[in-house]
């Protein structure tokens, strides 16, 4: 197939989708329609990709060649008629389905859960009210906030399922694309607009790459799933060098301007690549756009395993990649060649947590504390009440799992922890508990293999009444290779898996230790400590470690610096010599 | 091994701690402390399992946040400082607490009374034995302690006033009823609206009409004057006021007692004839509007016989807290200055000297209710709160948060950080607990002994009297709270106590002014004073003479009424201690009681459609409570009788005290905490249940629900108005968002988090109370790891555990092995011990084992 100029493709798009159109009146919905000889419309794009993949000997996965029989998103009468006989999808439906954002997790638990997505994570109380008995009437009365500073509801009944899906969508708030191979909720740094060291205010940058994708029918026809996020320069990293797309706002003399980083992925080892690319933020977008582009064009469709654009980078390598999107964008990109650009501003790797100065004076914004992203409905009216009455009614998701109450006047700031504590939650807690950070786990997600939220508790139960940690740490749990909570990035990560011992088989860890992301000026992939460890041998090894820490380190030194300066089996070492300490405080 | 003084009731038993080096400690009685000689009540021999750093406050806080010491520290002396310079210095008020041991309670009085310039510094033991002390400086022109222990086992005839001696002072109770078995001729009465498990050892109870004291005193001074059983020489040379006394005796009507004449004349008789008598006394006499009038009618009929300071004989006053005595002995009431010195231009003039003190106190502060009204009012603008609890604690307790809430510089000093107060307070420092303190402490019988720190500090908390120091520091007085160590402050408070005194105050310890650190560590219990006062009279008014108080009976200041019938009686529980910051810890002590129960008769109860285990609202003019109901008939028809000891953290509405009238004692200030007239209603609860999780949860909106520690978790009880459907979805939220796991779903409403094997949490509810769903679950949180099988019978329900209640704490044996041994033909408590063990260590048990006992061989002989 002869490669198109973007003006042409526009112009075929609106021609063949208008055929399209035309087409689906004349035909009964219920009737399947033949797969078009030529791809057309906003979907060709992928049908091509598809039809390369084939022409070139390879043979589509079974998700390639259900989405090329009809696109997951013209399935909606399939999820109603679902929905109304209360019957949950079976077999490729159960992902076809997740194009709407509902996840049907059986055999974990014999549920639909529903993934939002909220651009730069950033909600107003009443959407947060609405979600509140969102969650109560269609599902378990409480919801997640994820690593993508998103929220989840889960526990929703088949019958429950569009109730939920209109529900939300009345609250101007959507699921749309946020599972299967679909770009993810949009993540910026959380305190956007409001951060005194900020460069940029990303809110307009998020809200426009989300609409731009809702808009974009052609985003929904990609090989995978795809991350993107821009990073502000702020105090709360958003760790955009684990994303697919990472724009990092830099300040060069002339401007500001984003950096342009590719191919994040830290459950395949990679951290997003510098692209040398620098980006006025009034083109993030549009560039945006056209490395998705580029991606559905090039993403390989008959291995899922090597889907992501990490391994179209690695195929094709970067530069030709660039070219690809230079080519989709339709004019080359601006290089940062010779460009003295100021380093990032550093971010404080706890500062999603506690009370903090905006950069509006006398208003401050307060990190809750929230047991590994867990919200009771309950607690989300509290919050969203909070909000209401003591800052903006703005509440802000961050990618720890937690939330920001911001543009709470000094004087108010007493009185809102007050209220906060009084939902049985907080503004502060232990450094430990303050960088918990856990997957869903085997609780709700078929992959997990052991119970990482509950682990998590009871890991900083353990930890924080017997270590007195007092430099920040992140401490990351997750259940299956998926990573989502990215456990490589963690000054210690913990992957699940299970241990086999004696005649049963439990649940445990590989541990891995001195990861970190580049905004906090620590980006490393975490080094493996120990294989197989199973949960009720892991609080007390932890301890050992961080009392090894604690004991040898040089003057506040950090936990990621000291892995960093011992070889793993000299860490070992250390940790076999330190002693199981008393209860301290 | 460290020998140190328990941290709870006004016994003040030795204790030897055996620290662990983990954090823990194993706890025994101290053998060789003249209180206890070894023994332990079941709060104290549970003390192992309250040590942990679970609801600590370990760093300083503002507005909830944590900040440094020196932030914290610069704050309270700024308001200090700007409140008094504003408003002056009675804007300015401490509360403080029977708990603080004597070197904090000194250092706190001193920095008000001498260097703030207030004597608006009171303390919790108003609450306890303010009346007492009014009523012994008004008959002994001191507040003087006459007697020991030891005269309990020597009496004849022991009667106890307001008392419930078995669960309140345990071991004294058991050197009671050990005396009494030796000498079985002893006689004992108990003067109580209720039959409280101390009857269970009374040759006769008298169940008076609340409030009734005086009449019956009065009745029995009258009586004796009457059958000329006086000590003529002894009221002639040591006494006067006898006639107005009499004439008010004379003149009051005992009918109003409400008591078979037979009684009252037996009783009469027991104590005209038994010149070996003691009359102990607490709570239910002090706590009352007429408290010192009821003090002094008791004292009058001592002085008359003249029993008092011989062996076996006088009246005593048993205090509720660890150190009420030591506070009275520093002074900090509003009402005393220091050191058994009071308000008079001669004390003022010779405790500023002896201070170096810039500014003086001149005249009483306010008293704890009074306080608070002014915290509410606004015109006590900064109030530092030391080691208590009064929004749970004090009457009317919603107005004293509410209060608190308001008040810009509400602060206190606190180990625990789950507490009311704590909650209600902008500024929180945190204090040492029981176990990392040093210093002091006074019990009942003026017997001084030492707490000594076994466990390490935790976090940033630091003892009491640094707290006072370092703020007098900051406030200009650094030299005047110049203290190194615990001991200068012991020397200093013993100089104050000599300095001037030359026999004219009771209050005199001058010989341990000098007292080395080493010595003081080394210090042994002593007792101080005399070994007993006023035998040959030398009482301290200025003639030397006791005076006999004319005693006019009067009613409680609420009387019931059509709307609100019912009167109020509040106390403790066996296995509890004030508002369970520590109690509430341990396992052991939650099985005997675990629930906030209002006791009804039951004529009251059925009259009322209240039936056992019902969920009642408790309502008066003031507040409203909400608690389970226990039918009974220990309590009297129209009365109604409530713990003191829960508290928002641990029950939704179990705080009794927000419904307690605030009526005072006008001479002591004591609050009526015992009668409050009103109305019980059932509350519409349509389902119950039950949680057990490993860690808390924050619950939903219930009608009910209190806390309670289990064994490797927390328990709770609950029952809602809701329907049971929309509750069970967020309850189980709830429990999920603190226990994450995967939720299973057993049998008739059971629902559990099993997480790799382990049990988390488990929630079973249902249209009725089930009482034994805690016992059927509890052993499924024992284990590790459920097999298959476990796992099934969890789902079926549980075991088939059904404990019937806990009666024995130290070694967990419930009410149904108990009547299993009985059954198998125990029939002495002995046996029982025998073959339970029941029984056999605190032996706080052993009263309701007997009421056992007794069920049992009714039930035989019927």
């Amino acid at each position: 197939m002869s490669e198109f100029t973007e003006q042409q493709k526009r112009w075929l798009e609106g021609f063949t989708s208008g055929l399209a159109a035309r087409r689906s009146a004349a035909s009964p919905a219920a009737a399947a329609p033949a797969t078009p000889a030529q791809p057309i419309g906003p979907d060709a794009l992928q049908y091509a990709a598809q039809d390369r993949a084939v022409a070139a000997g390879g043979k589509l996965v079974a998700e390639e060649k259900a989405k090329r029989q009809r696109h997951p998103l013209d399935r909606w009468d399939e999820v109603v008629e679902r929905s109304d006989k209360g019957e949950f999808p079976k077999g490729i439906d159960v992902f076809l389905t997740k194009y709407h954002g509902l996840f049907y997790v059986a055999p974990a638990e014999n549920f639909f859960m529903c993934r939002l997505r909220i651009p730069n994570g950033i909600l107003n109380a009443w959407q947060m009210r609405g979600l509140a008995e969102a969650a109560q009437s269609f599902g378990g009365g409480y919801a997640d906030v994820t690593t993508r500073a998103n929220l989840q509801i889960r526990e929703i009944g088949a019958d429950r399922a569009v109730d939920l899906l209109t529900a939300v969508q009345a609250l101007g708030l959507t699921s749309r694309g946020s599972g299967a191979d679909n770009i993810r909720n949009i993540t910026g740094s959380p305190t956007a607009g409001i951060d005194p060291q900020e460069l940029i205010d990303t809110r307009p940058l998020c809200s426009a790459m989300h609409h731009y994708i809702l808009n974009h029918r052609e985003m929904y026809g990609l090989p995978r799933k795809f991350n993107i996020a821009f990073d502000g320069g702020g105090k709360v990293p958003v760790l955009e060098d684990t994303n697919d797309i990472g724009f990092v706002a830099a300040q060069a003399p002339e401007g500001l301007y984003f950096r342009l980083q590719l191919g994040g992925i830290t459950g395949h080892h990679d951290f997003a690549h510098e692209t040398g690319v620098l980006l006025k933020p009034e083109e993030c977008v549009k560039v945006a756009g056209a490395v998705v582009r580029a991606f559905i064009a090039q993403g390989d469709r008959t291995n899922r395993t090597k889907a992501r654009l990490k391994y179209v980078l690695d195929r094709i390598g970067r530069a030709e990649f660039l070219k690809e999107v230079e080519k989709e964008y339709g004019a080359p990109l601006r290089r940062a060649g010779g460009l003295s650009l100021a380093p990032r501003p550093m971010a404080d790797k706890h500062g999603h947590i506690g009370v903090h100065k905006q950069k509006q004076p006398g208003l401050n914004y307060l990190g809750v504390v929230l047991p590994v992203g867990r919200v009771t409905s309950e607690q989300m009216r509290g919050l969203a009440e909070i909000s209401e009455r003591f800052g903006s009614g703005t509440l802000r998701l961050t990618v720890w799992q937690n939330l920001l109450i911001s543009d709470v006047a000094d004087e108010n700031v007493g009185v809102c922890v007050a209220a906060i504590q009084a939902l049985g939650l907080g503004v502060e807690a232990s450094a430990i508990r303050r960088g918990l950070v856990a997957c869903t786990g085997n609780a709700g997600c078929k992959f997990a293999a052991s119970n990482t939220k509950g682990h998590a508790l009871r890991l900083a139960d353990h930890l924080e009444a017997r270590v007195a940690v007092d430099l920040p740490i992140n401490i990351h749990l997750t259940g299956c290779h998926h990573s989502c909570a990215q456990h490589y990035v963690g000054d210690i990560g913990l992957l699940a898996c299970k241990v086999a011992r004696g005649e049963e088989s439990v649940e445990g860890y590989h541990v891995y230790i001195g990861g970190g992301a580049a905004s906090t000026a620590e980006q490393a992939m975490a080094r493996e400590y120990a294989r197989d460890v199973t949960f009720d041998e892991l609080p007390a090894m932890l301890e050992k470690l961080l009392a090894a820490w604690l004991a040898h380190r040089t003057r506040r030194e950090t936990f990621f610096a000291f892995c960093h300066r011992h070889e793993i089996e000299a860490l070992r070492e250390l940790a076999a010599r330190a002693p199981l300490r008393a209860i301290a405080a | 091994m460290i020998r140190t003084t328990c941290p709870y009731c006004g016994v003040g038993c030795g204790v030897v701690a055996t620290p662990d080096g983990r954090g823990g400690a194993g706890l025994a009685g101290d053998p060789e402390h003249p209180a206890n000689r070894g023994r332990l009540c079941s709060k104290g021999a549970a003390l192992d399992e309250t040590l942990g750093l679970a609801d600590r406050l370990l760093h300083p806080e503002i507005d909830g946040r944590r900040v440094s010491w020196t932030v914290a520290l610069d704050t309270v002396a700024a308001g200090l400082r700007e409140t008094i310079a504003r408003h002056g210095p009675e804007s300015v008020a401490l509360y403080v607490s029977g708990q603080l041991l004597t070197e904090d309670y000194y250092a706190a009085n001193k920095l008000a009374k001498g260097f703030l310039g207030t004597a608006n510094i009171d303390t919790n033991s108003r609450l306890c034995m303010a009346s007492s002390v009014a009523g012994h400086k008004r008959a002994f022109g001191s507040d003087t302690v006459p007697g020991r222990y030891e005269d309990f086992e020597l009496a004849d005839l022991v009667v106890l006033v307001g008392s419930n001696l078995a669960w309140c002072h345990p071991v004294l109770f058991q050197r009671l009823e050990a005396a009494k078995r030796a000498r079985p001729d002893m006689k004992i009465v108990v003067i109580d609206p209720r039959r409280t498990e101390t009857c269970g050892i009374a040759d006769l109870h008298l169940a008076l009409r609340p409030g009734s004291d005086v009449r019956l005193f009065n009745g029995l001074l009258a009586s004796l004057q009457q059958r000329g059983v006086t000590a003529r020489d002894f009221v002639e040379r040591h006494t006067s006021g006898l006639d107005a006394a009499l004439t008010a005796a004379q003149a009051s009507d005992i009918a109003e007692c409400d008591l078979p004449t037979a009684d009252i004349a037996t009783f009469f008789d027991w104590f005209a004839r038994t010149e070996r008598t003691v009359t102990l006394y607490s709570q239910g006499v002090n706590q009352s509007s007429a408290g010192v009038d009821k003090v002094n009618a008791l004292i009058n009929c001592h002085l008359l016989t003249g029993r008092i300071g011989r062996p076996g004989m006088g009246p005593f006053s048993i205090t509720g807290q660890p150190n009420a005595m030591g506070g009275r002995e520093v002074g900090a009431l509003s009402n005393t200055l220091a050191a058994h010195m009071d308000f008079t231009p001669a004390d003022i003039d010779r405790v500023r000297r002896f201070w170096k003190a810039p500014r003086m106190a001149s005249r009483p502060g306010l008293k704890a209710v009074e306080l608070f009204d002014a915290v509410g009012r606004g015109e006590i603008k900064a109030v530092w709160i030391m080691a208590t609890n009064p929004v749970a604690s004090l009457p009317n307790a919603d107005a004293v948060r509410d209060a608190l809430k308001r008040c810009e510089y509400a602060i206190v000093s606190e180990a625990m950080r789950a507490s009311d107060t704590v909650d209600a307070c902008r500024i929180r420092l945190p204090a040492l607990a029981w176990a990392e303190k040093n210093g002091t402490v006074t019990n009942s019988e003026r017997v001084i002994s030492r707490q000594r720190p076994f466990l390490a500090t935790p976090g940033e908390a630091w003892q009491d009297w640094r707290i006072v120091s370092q703020v007098a520091h900051r406030l200009g007085f650094g030299e005047a709270f110049a203290w190194k160590s615990e001991a200068d402050i012991f020397r200093e408070h013993a100089a104050l106590s000599a300095f001037e005194n030359e026999g004219t105050r009771d209050f005199d310890i001058g010989a341990h002014a000098t007292i080395d650190d080493g010595a003081y560590d080394m210090l042994a219990p002593f007792v101080w004073g005399r070994e007993r006062f006023f035998g040959d009279g030398a009482f301290f008014h200025a003639d030397r003479r006791a005076r006999f108080v004319a005693a006019v009976p009067r009613a409680p200041v609420h009387a019931p009424s059509i709307e609100r019938p019912l009167r109020l009686n509040t106390g403790r529980l066996r296995d509890q201690w004030h508002t369970m910051t520590r109690t509430g810890k341990s396992p052991r002590l939650a099985g005997h009681r675990p629930e906030p129960t209002i006791e009804l008769h039951p004529q009251e109860a059925s009259a009322r459609g209240i039936v056992e285990g019902s969920i009642v609202a408790i309502e008066s003019q003031w507040g409203r409570a909400v608690l389970r109901a226990h039918l009974s008939e220990a309590v009297r028809p129209g009365e109604a009788f409530a713990p003191m000891h829960w508290t928002a953290q641990l029950s939704r509405a179990g705080r009794v005290n927000a419904a307690v009238n605030p009526a005072v004692d006008p001479i002591s200030g004591q609050p009526e905490l015992k009668h409050t007239p009103v109305e019980i209603r059932p509350v519409a609860v349509t389902w119950h249940g039950t949680i057990l999780a490993r860690r808390p949860l924050t619950l939903p909106p219930l009608a009910y629900w209190t806390r309670l520690t289990g064994a490797g978790h927390t328990a709770y009880l609950i029952a809602g108005e809701q329907p049971l459907a929309e509750a069970r979805k967020a309850l189980a939220a709830s429990i999920r968002a603190a226990n994450p796991g995967p939720w299973l779903e057993g049998v008739q409403g059971l629902g559990a988090v099993v997480g790799d094997g382990r049990l988390e949490a488990v929630m079973v509810t249902g249209e009725s109370r089930d009482e034994a769903v805690r016992d059927r679950l509890a052993p499924f949180m024992a284990i590790g790891r459920l097999s298959v099988d476990q796992r099934n019978a969890l789902l079926q329900g549980g075991g088939a555990t059904d404990r019937g209640g806990e009666m024995c704490a130290c070694f967990g044996v419930s009410c149904h092995a108990i009547e299993e041994a009985i059954a198998d033909g125990a029939t002495t408590l002995d046996a029982i011990g025998e073959a339970t063990r029941a029984g056999t260590n605190c032996g706080s048990c052993r009263p309701e084992i007997r009421a056992l006992l007794r069920t049992a061989r009714g039930r035989k002989a019927a």
